[in-house]
C-alpha cells in the first residue's frame, strides 16, 4: 500500500499517567494506520486503552499535565504530537473532529443547539448570518433531522439521546473533517437508533470520503461497519486485520475468546458460555510478559516472561507467541490457566 | 378481555404452576410538564395494562428499549413500587395491596440484582457485611454462624471468602456483581429480578456472570425475571421472552420461537438492528425511522404505528387485538395473521 494512502499513522504511541509515585502505562506501543475513506474499528474491553488512544490523537489527553505521550502520530506527514497548542486547536474542528459516547454531557446545557453549532461553524469560516443558518439546517438534514427549526431552538435536555448524538455528529461534520474520531458513539443508544447512526456514519464516509476511527467494545458493531479491526488489550494492539479474517479466524487468543463468549443469535444455545477467566488487569499492576497470559488458554512458558511483538500473521498482524492460527503447541508445554473474576 | 385470556393460556401450557402472575397491571405517574402551578399534571403511562405469568423455575426475559417500561414493570412485579391498578399474585397470594410486615415477608422471597454493582453496594461496608446484612436483619444470625454462612455464600458465587473484609471499590466489576448476587440469594428467595444485571460488565465477564446466574437457577431452584436490552444475552438465558414497547408487552413466545419466527414488526426490527459479530451476515436491515413517542402522549390505536413500516389506517383507529399465533406465542398486531405466518 503506497504511503500516500494513509491519512493517519500511529507509530509506537505510548501514554503514561504520572500519579505522583510512578508512571502508569495506559497505552503501550500502539501502532496502527487509518487509510483515506476507511473505517477502522478499535475494539477492546474497558481499560484496554482504546479511548485514550483516540483522545490522544485528538490532542485531548495531552491537556492533562500528568499525562506523558510518546511515539508519533503522522497525519498527512505532520506529526500531531509535535504541534503546539495553537496549531493543534486549528487542526481540531477542521481536519479532526470527535464524537463522544455521552451526547448529553458533551453538549453545553445552557446554550441552544443553534448557538453551539454556530460557534463551531464560525471557527471554520465566516459567513453571513443567513448563509450560516442555511448551512446549519443543511448539516442537520444530513444527519437525518428533519424538523431542523425546532431542534435548532432546543436546549440539549429537551432532545432524546439519539437526537443529541445526531447533533454531535452534525457539529463534527460541519467542519468537513478528514478524520472523524468516534468514541463509542452508539453505546448509550438503543439498538434501533444505533442502526440509524451507524448507517449515517457509513454513508457520510462514502459521500465525504472521510476516514473514521471508531472506538467500540461491541464486536457486533465492528462487524457491521469496519473495513479493518484493531483489537487492544491492556494498552497494547494485539491484533490488526480485515474483519473477514478477524471474525472467521481470529489469530490472538484474546480476540478468539471475546468472540466465543458472545451468545449466538441463531442455532443451538451453548449450555455454558465459553467465558474468558479472570478479568482485565489494572494498568498499575500489569502481569509480566504478555499481559494476557494469566487469562490465556494458549499460554506457553515464554509468554510469562517476554511480551510478544506485533508481527505479520496469516494476513494480518498479531502480538502473540502462540496464535490460534498456528498449529497448537504440544499440550504439556501449555501453562495451565483457569480461575474466575 | 382477550388480552388476558391469550397470555394466561400461554402460561398454562408450560405446566400450569405460575409463581408470579400479573393481571392487567398498570403503573402511571403524574408528572408536571409545566412550571405553571395551575397547569394540570400529565399522566405518564409507564406500564399500561400488562398481563403476564411466570412459571416456577423458568427465566422470563423481558426486552425493550429505554423508556419501554421494562424496569418499571420489574419494580412493580417485585413490589418495590405499588401498581396503579391490576392484580399481582405471588405464590398464590395477592400482593398488590400488601404493606408493612406482610410486604416485608413477601420481599424476602423476591430479591433484586441491579445493573450497576458499584452503585448498589454500600461503599463503606465490607463485602462480608454487605452479604451478611439480610441474614442479620431477617434471620438474626450473629458471630461465627453468620461468618460461616457468608463464606458459604461467597464460595457459591465464585468469590474467595478471604476477601470478605474488602470494600466494593477494591473489587473488579465482575466480582462486585458476584457480591450483589450473593446478597440476593442469602435469604433463599424464590424469585430474582435481574434488572440489566450483566449489561454494564465487560463482554468476557458478562459471560461468566451469565453462567453463574444459570447455574444458581438450577442449583437453588430459582425463578428469574431477567430484564435486558441486549438480545443475545436474553436468548442465552431465557426460556420465554416478552418484548415491551411503550408500556405494553407486544409479543410473548418461547425463546427459540421468538428469535426464529418473530411476528410483531417491532420485534423484527429489534432483531434486525441487533449487530452480530459476523461481517458476512448482511441481513435485510429493517431500519426504524424516528424515535419512540413519549409515554406522556401515546399515539391512538396501536402505539407502534408511528414507526411501523406496515402501519395502515386501522392502526390509528383501533388498538390491536391479542393474536394467538400458537398456544405459546401471542402478539398484539392487526397484521399478525397476514404478515407471513
Amino acid at each position: 500500500m503506497p504511503a500516500r494512502d494513509h491519512l493517519l499513522r500511529l507509530d509506537g504511541v505510548s501514554v503514561e499517567l504520572d500519579n505522583g509515585h510512578r508512571d502508569i502505562p495506559l497505552v503501550r506501543d500502539a501502532t496502527l494506520d487509518v487509510r483515506k475513506g476507511e473505517i477502522v474499528c478499535l475494539v477492546g474491553e474497558s481499560g484496554s486503552g482504546k479511548s485514550v488512544t483516540a483522545r490522544t490523537v485528538m490532542g485531548l489527553t495531552q491537556l492533562d499535565r500528568r499525562m506523558k505521550v510518546g511515539g508519533t502520530a503522522l497525519f498527512d506527514d505532520v506529526d500531531l504530537f509535535s504541534l503546539d497548542a495553537e496549531r493543534m486547536r486549528r487542526m481540531r474542528g477542521r481536519d479532526l473532529a470527535m464524537v463522544f459516547q455521552e451526547p448529553l454531557s458533551s453538549l453545553d446545557p445552557v446554550f441552544t443547539v443553534e448557538s453551539q453549532l454556530r460557534e463551531g461553524l464560525r471557527r471554520r469560516e465566516r459567513l453571513s448570518p443567513k448563509a450560516e443558518t442555511a448551512r446549519l439546517s443543511e448539516a442537520l438534514q444530513e444527519v437525518g433531522i428533519h424538523d431542523c427549526e425546532r431542534v435548532l431552538r432546543s436546549y440539549p435536555h429537551a432532545l432524546s439521546g439519539g437526537m443529541c448524538q445526531r447533533v454531535m455528529i452534525a457539529m463534527a461534520l460541519l467542519a468537513r473533517p478528514r478524520l472523524l474520531l468516534a468514541d463509542e458513539p452508539t453505546t448509550a443508544l438503543d439498538v434501533t437508533i444505533q442502526a440509524q447512526i451507524l448507517e449515517l456514519i457509513d454513508r457520510l464516509r462514502h459521500e465525504e470520503d472521510m476516514s473514521v476511527l471508531l472506538v467500540t467494545h461491541d464486536m457486533g458493531v465492528a462487524a457491521e461497519v469496519a473495513d479493518r479491526v484493531v483489537v487492544m488489550y491492556a494498552g497494547r494492539v494485539v491484533e490488526d486485520a480485515d474483519p473477514q479474517k478477524v471474525f472467521a479466524a481470529p489469530a490472538h487468543p484474546y480476540t478468539g475468546g471475546l468472540l466465543a463468549c458472545i451468545p449466538p443469535m441463531v442455532g443451538a444455545r451453548p449450555v455454558v458460555l465459553p467465558a474468558i477467566g479472570g478479568s482485565v488487569p489494572d494498568p498499575s499492576s500489569l502481569p509480566g510478559g504478555c499481559a494476557f497470559h494469566p487469562r490465556c488458554v494458549n499460554a506457553l512458558p515464554r509468554c510469562t516472561t517476554e511480551d510478544p511483538p506485533l508481527e505479520p500473521e496469516a494476513g494480518g498482524t498479531v502480538a502473540c507467541w502462540n496464535p490460534l492460527t498456528r498449529e497448537a503447541a504440544p499440550a504439556p508445554e501449555l501453562v495451565h490457566n483457569g480461575g474466575s473474576a | 378481555m382477550t388480552a388476558v385470556v391469550g397470555i394466561q393460556d400461554a402460561g398454562e401450557r408450560l405446566d400450569g404452576d405460575p409463581i408470579l402472575t400479573l393481571d392487567e397491571v398498570s403503573k402511571h405517574f403524574q408528572v408536571r410538564t409545566s412550571t405553571n402551578p395551575f397547569h394540570p399534571a400529565s399522566t405518564l403511562r409507564a406500564v399500561d395494562g400488562v398481563s403476564l405469568s411466570i412459571e416456577r423455575g423458568e427465566t422470563f426475559g423481558l426486552v425493550g428499549e429505554s423508556g419501554s417500561g421494562k424496569s418499571t414493570l420489574g419494580r412493580v412485579a417485585v413490589r418495590l413500587d405499588a401498581p396503579t391498578s391490576g392484580t399481582i399474585t405471588f405464590d398464590g397470594q395477592s400482593i398488590e395491596n400488601q404493606g408493612g410486615e406482610q410486604l416485608r415477608r413477601t420481599r424476602r422471597q423476591m430479591q433484586v440484582v441491579f445493573q450497576d454493582p458499584l452503585g448498589s453496594l454500600n461503599p463503606r461496608m465490607s463485602v462480608g457485611s454487605i452479604i451478611g446484612e439480610p441474614l442479620r436483619v431477617f434471620e438474626g444470625l450473629r458471630g461465627s454462624t453468620l461468618t460461616d454462612r457468608v463464606a458459604e455464600l461467597m464460595r457459591s458465587v465464585g468469590l474467595d471468602p478471604s476477601r470478605a473484609a474488602a470494600r466494593p471499590r477494591a473489587l473488579s466489576g465482575g466480582q462486585r456483581q458476584r457480591v450483589g448476587i450473593a446478597r440476593a440469594i442469602a435469604l433463599n428467595p424464590r424469585l430474582i429480578l435481574a434488572d440489566e444485571a450483566v449489561s454494564a460488565l465487560d463482554v468476557s465477564v458478562q459471560a461468566q456472570i451469565t453462567n453463574l446466574l444459570v447455574d444458581l437457577r438450577e442449583r437453588l431452584g430459582l425463578t428469574y425475571l431477567f430484564i435486558a436490552h441486549g438480545l443475545p444475552i436474553v436468548r442465552q438465558v431465557a426460556q420465554r421472552v416478552g418484548v415491551m414497547y411503550l408500556g405494553r408487552i407486544v409479543e410473548v413466545a418461547d425463546t427459540d420461537d421468538l428469535f426464529a419466527n418473530p411476528q410483531h414488526p417491532y420485534t423484527r426490527a429489534l432483531l434486525a438492528a441487533s449487530p452480530v459479530p459476523d461481517p458476512t451476515v448482511r441481513r435485510e436491515r429493517i431500519i426504524l425511522h424516528g424515535e419512540p413517542p413519549t409515554p406522556l402522549n401515546l399515539p391512538s390505536g396501536c402505539r407502534f404505528r408511528t414507526r411501523c413500516p406496515m402501519a395502515a389506517e386501522v392502526c390509528a383507529q383501533v388498538a390491536p387485538p391479542v393474536v394467538q399465533v400458537s398456544p405459546t406465542h401471542t402478539v398484539e398486531c392487526h397484521f399478525a395473521e397476514t404478515s407471513g405466518i
